[in-house]
């Protein structure tokens, strides 16, 4: 005990934070979706598109759960974690919490997973959230290297103002015919921007789900190396 | 001089039972002769007499309850209001007794042996309790009264439909618990293995030999096994916990409202599992007691079957600051709370966390570990909560949520995702949102709602998917009906429904139920 908490103190303060450990993993399928082909701990990301945009999340995202990372879902309705599971999550370490019944804790909720999880993903609140108040969960999530990720909650308007903004169009739905077969795989449009270094627009076309349950890109030009070293972990 | 002891400790203490039947019901403030139910993440959890004539009882899910009785009055499940209103019947009780223990809101127990000599035997201080709580309870529902020895004994006799309070004489606790089913254990893991034996009544199980069913069944088979017999079903190693266990803090400024209290409840309750932990205890029973600015002190007792968890302890300390701070002005403190201790009464080995070399607990699961503690304080403890996989033909059903603070996180990985197909269940991919109760309509080309026959066929081409009169969109693609029939030979559980999956023309794919002549939304992709 005394030795994790002296651990953890000496991780505050140690001033200098070693490059790999500043990069989330992410699926090689979005690594030409983000400037410099990682996804910066401690950055804030929008994710827009209905329905769609949480399972893009969930893809994005989902990695650091399979190195022991963990994910808290803030109000977050009807989360559907069979989904997130076939995109790669493992289901186990996240944590869902609803902040409908007591709406006046929803910072101090955040505030309280930000540093504890490895990423707070959050349904758009459903009151408005302050400058000053999204300026200080910015700041202390860059500070403690969580990454937050808002995503279409009750309503698609996303408030929190992001680093990163992806944005997903369905383009077609396979499978299905009228009257016979059954969803097989999704074929989505994505659009990355940002603000600061990131602000150059990014386009790919995934397979989310492609058929075999895996996410793939599916505009890839030049092949993308199969194994990426990242986090010091190949993936 | 062993065996003596042995005996000793097997005989259960007598106990007077009290149980109010219907209480969620009651402190929903829903009146007996109307038809209500309380309902839990969606499931009838307790409903009123009138309700239960009607055919609404435990397990409906809402939908089915309101089919089954239109004029249904339904409440969220309230825990707080549950113990808050009955703090005034445990307030009366205690002019005979100065020792209660709450079970759960609408249930508490007393050792007889102090009382029941004071007022002249079994039979009149139960005629005394009902008659206290009788006038406590105001006409709002019926209490029952069972003594026995032994916890288990007295809850069945309490459970007994009779006009007089149910009394087992000392020593006949095994007649009494012989001819009555094994399902009152109310261990469904074990009973449906024992009933499967053909082992059906309380005797029957009782007649095994210890040392048997410890072999078969394991530690929670010897309580079982306790309770069958009529035994003090209090596991062998309970012990009375450590000197200088209570923990105790001072409120300054002391305090007067509830939310006030909250978070002091809290610390004090991390105190005391702390301490106990390394002690490797937990308690099963706790004292809390409290003291106002004007010297004024109360205490109550609460035990629990299993070990109190940190949640569970707070969840009882903040119910029972609010039922103090809440009772009736001649009960009420006169001034704030100054002073707050948590007492643990008994206390067993805490099953304890073996702490893996590696691969365990991670710093990651300690930090993550830890939020759950500070968010359960902040937004309530069935509000924080992680995933289980449980398997089923639907998306909603296969990972259930359960409260993260009665799951150990470290290192989980028990739950890990079964691949194997369930018969029934649609493929990859499942919806990405889940609806529940969000009724729609498909139609045809004609705008007439589509319906499917007994055998799957349909009354027309779904064409427009309408969820409300601004969320509407052309059906471009569909398939569909799948049928389930789930649970056919179980009245209260059975649902029949025919599952379709749409593709709507700005993108969207849904997953629609028809159930009941109705068009559900249950999930989008």
């Amino acid at each position: 005990m005394v030795h994790a908490e002296l651990r953890e103190e000496i991780g505050r303060v140690a001033p200098v934070v070693l490059a790999g450990e500043q990069v989330l993993p992410v699926p090689e399928a979005f690594v030409s979706l983000l400037p410099g082909g990682g996804l910066q701990r401690g950055s804030t990301i929008g994710v827009s598109g209905g329905p769609t945009a949480r399972v893009l999340a969930w893809a994005l995202l989902g990695a650091v759960t399979a190195t022991g990372g963990w994910i808290a879902a803030v109000d977050i309705d009807g989360v559907g974690l069979m989904a997130a599971h076939e995109v790669g999550v493992a289901v186990e370490r996240v944590l869902v919490v609803d902040t409908t019944g007591s709406r006046d804790e929803w910072s101090a909720v955040v505030g309280a997973l930000v540093g504890a999880v490895d990423v707070v993903m959050i349904g758009s609140p459903r009151r408005r959230v302050s400058p000053s108040e999204q300026r200080r969960l910015a700041s202390r999530a860059r500070e403690r290297g969580t990454v937050l990720v808002e995503v279409p909650g009750h309503s698609d308007r996303l408030q929190l103002s992001a680093d990163l903004t992806f944005r997903s169009d369905t383009v077609r739905w396979e499978g299905v015919g009228r009257g016979h077969g059954v969803l097989r795989s999704r074929v989505v449009d994505v659009v990355g921007g940002g603000r600061r270094g990131a602000g150059r627009e990014r386009r790919s076309t995934l397979a989310l789900p492609g058929e075999d349950g895996a996410v793939r890109r599916l505009d890839a030009s030049t092949p993308t190396p199969r194994l990426t070293l990242i986090d010091g972990r190949r993936i | 001089m062993a065996e003596e002891s042995e005996d000793l400790r097997r005989k259960p203490q007598r106990v007077a039972l009290l149980w109010c039947a219907d209480w969620p019901v009651v402190a929903a403030g829903i009146a007996p002769d109307d038809a209500g139910a309380v309902l839990h993440a969606n499931r009838v959890v307790a409903s009123s007499e009138a309700a239960r004539r009607a055919g609404v009882v435990r397990g409906l899910r809402r939908r089915e309850a309101q089919g089954r009785c239109p004029e249904l009055t339904i409440a969220e499940r309230d825990l707080a209001a549950e113990a808050r209103s009955f703090e005034a019947v445990a307030g009366a009780l205690e002019q005979l007794t100065p020792r209660l223990d709450i079970v759960q809101p609408g249930t508490c127990l007393f050792a007889t042996r102090g009382p029941s000599r004071y007022f002249g035997g079994d039979e009149s201080l139960a005629a005394k309790i009902s008659e206290v709580v009788e006038d406590a309870l105001e006409g709002r529902t019926t209490c029952s009264v069972g003594i026995a020895d032994g916890v288990f004994t007295a809850r069945l006799a309490a459970r007994v439909r009779s006009a007089s309070p149910m009394i087992v004489p000392s020593g006949e606790g095994p007649d009494f618990l012989a001819p009555l089913s094994i399902t009152l254990l109310d261990d469904p893991g074990l009973t449906d293995v024992l009933w499967r034996l053909g082992v059906r009544t309380l005797g029957a199980f009782a007649g095994f030999e210890r040392s048997d069913v410890l072999g078969r069944f394991g530690r929670a088979g010897l309580v079982a096994h306790a309770r069958a017999r009529g035994e003090d079903e209090r596991l062998p190693d309970a012990t009375d916990p450590p000197e200088d266990m209570a923990q105790s803090i001072e409120l300054e400024p002391p305090i007067e409202r509830i939310d006030q209290a909250a978070f002091a409840a809290r610390s004090l309750a991390i105190a005391l599992h702390d301490r106990l932990a390394q002690r490797g205890a937990a308690c099963t029973r706790v004292t809390i007691e409290a003291e106002s600015e004007h010297g004024e002190t109360f205490a109550r007792g609460w035990r629990h079957e299993g070990a109190l968890s940190v949640a569970a302890l707070t969840d009882r300390v903040r119910w029972q600051l609010d039922g103090w701070l809440q009772a009736g002005p001649a009960v009420r403190p006169s001034g704030g709370l100054t002073r707050l201790v948590l007492r643990p009464d008994e206390c067993i080995p805490a099953a304890g966390r073996q702490l893996g070399f590696w691969g365990g607990e991670t710093e990651a699961d300690l930090r993550a570990g830890r939020a759950v503690a500070r968010l359960e304080a902040l937004v309530g403890v069935e509000n924080v909560q992680v995933a289980e996989w449980r398997g089923g033909r639907e998306a909603a059903d296969a990972i259930r949520l359960l409260p993260a603070g009665t799951v150990e996180l470290a290192g989980r990985s028990l739950s890990a995702v079964d691949e194997r197909p369930w018969p029934g269940a649609l493929p990859a991919p499942s919806p990405a949102r889940l609806f529940e109760e969000r009724p729609i309509e498909v139609t045809d080309v004609h705008g007439v709602v589509v319906s499917v026959s007994g055998r799957g066929e349909l009354s027309g081409e779904p064409e427009w998917f309408v969820a409300s009169s601004r969320d509407r969109g052309r059906v471009v693609a569909w398939a569909g009906p799948w049928p389930v029939d789930e649970r056919w030979w179980d009245p209260v559980r059975a649902r029949r429904r025919a599952r379709f999956q749409l593709v709507l023309d700005d993108g969207r794919a849904v997953l629609v139920h028809l159930e009941a002549g109705r068009w559900w939304l249950a999930g989008t992709y």
